[in-house]
């Protein structure tokens, strides 16, 4: 699957526009993540427990997206755009949407 | 922590000789704990932001010739190698001494310089771990930037949580 960001793939001609697919998840951390990281707020630094917090919920948003992009029979999602909102303390939701197309390779550019 | 420490200077004013040793002992450590992690913080953080922005600058060298936009189109590209979304996430957190320079700040108003540097600091990271991960797969070239501030949990802990992502891409060969 052809994932981008953008509204052209270079190369590639847009045959349909199958439409919105979005997907989305809510994340927290363990106990012992959130310790570790009031800790490391007094010393200053990357919070690496949430770095990775936002980077699983991203992927799994991202997974869901693509799933959805599936069944509709597209083989790309263009102008893709990611949101966040934080529901709770050390919980954080990521929301990945864009617009699942079907796209063939130009003959020659 | 103000409202204890104030607590316990009333209380040391007010009850008279005979509790002296018991509230130096509660004073010490209202007072001393804090001060001991602001100097945790100021040595151990300083030096921790010092090596982080030595190492941004390193790798911005190293990477100053991928051409970076936020268009939403193209440069010239080479159609045959695609392109492909990168995405990065990075949360710094603030240590004790900058929190408590911000607290002062914040009664003055202006700018808060100790969280423009965290904030600043987390971008960069985005944006090179942007770069590194385009030029891991062969692309040399990322377009449409997207850069947000996201929020893990609000409040207690002072901390910059930044998303960014982009299309990566080849140039056409000049």
């Amino acid at each position: 699957m052809l994932v981008v960001n953008t509204e052209t793939v270079p190369g590639y001609r847009v045959l349909a526009i199958k439409g919105l697919v979005q997907g989305s998840t809510v994340r927290a951390k363990h106990l012992g993540r959130d310790i570790a990281a009031g800790f490391k707020n007094l010393v200053g630094g990357e919070l690496k427990g949430y770095t990775e917090l936002l980077t699983e919920a991203r992927r799994e948003a991202m997974t869901r997206m693509l799933a959805q992009a599936q069944e509709l029979g597209a083989n790309a999602v263009l102008n893709v755009r990611y949101s966040t909102s934080a529901i709770t303390q050390g919980a954080s939701e990521l929301f990945a949407y864009g617009t699942a197309v079907t796209v063939v390779q130009d003959a020659q550019t | 922590m103000i409202p204890a420490l104030a607590d316990t200077l009333a209380s040391a004013l007010l009850a008279g000789r005979a509790n002296d040793t018991i509230t130096l002992i509660e004073l010490a450590f209202n007072l001393g704990l804090p001060l001991v992690l602001l100097i945790l913080g100021w040595l151990i953080g300083g030096r921790r932001e010092r090596a982080h922005l030595r190492d941004l600058v390193r790798r911005e060298a190293l990477n100053a010739h991928i051409l970076c936009t936020d268009l939403r189109a193209y440069g010239p590209a080479d159609a045959s190698a695609g392109a492909m979304i990168v995405t990065s996430e990075v949360v710094i957190g603030a240590d004790y001494c900058k929190v408590f320079l911000a607290g002062l700040r914040n009664l003055l108003g202006g700018n808060l310089r100790a969280y423009e540097t965290l904030a600043n600091r987390a971008r960069r990271e985005a944006l090179l771990r942007l770069i590194e991960q385009a030029r891991g797969k062969q692309f040399n070239a990322l377009c449409c930037i997207r850069v947000e501030s996201s929020n893990i949990g609000k409040g207690v802990m002072p901390m910059v949580a930044v998303l960014a992502s982009a299309t990566a891409y080849r140039t056409a060969a000049a």
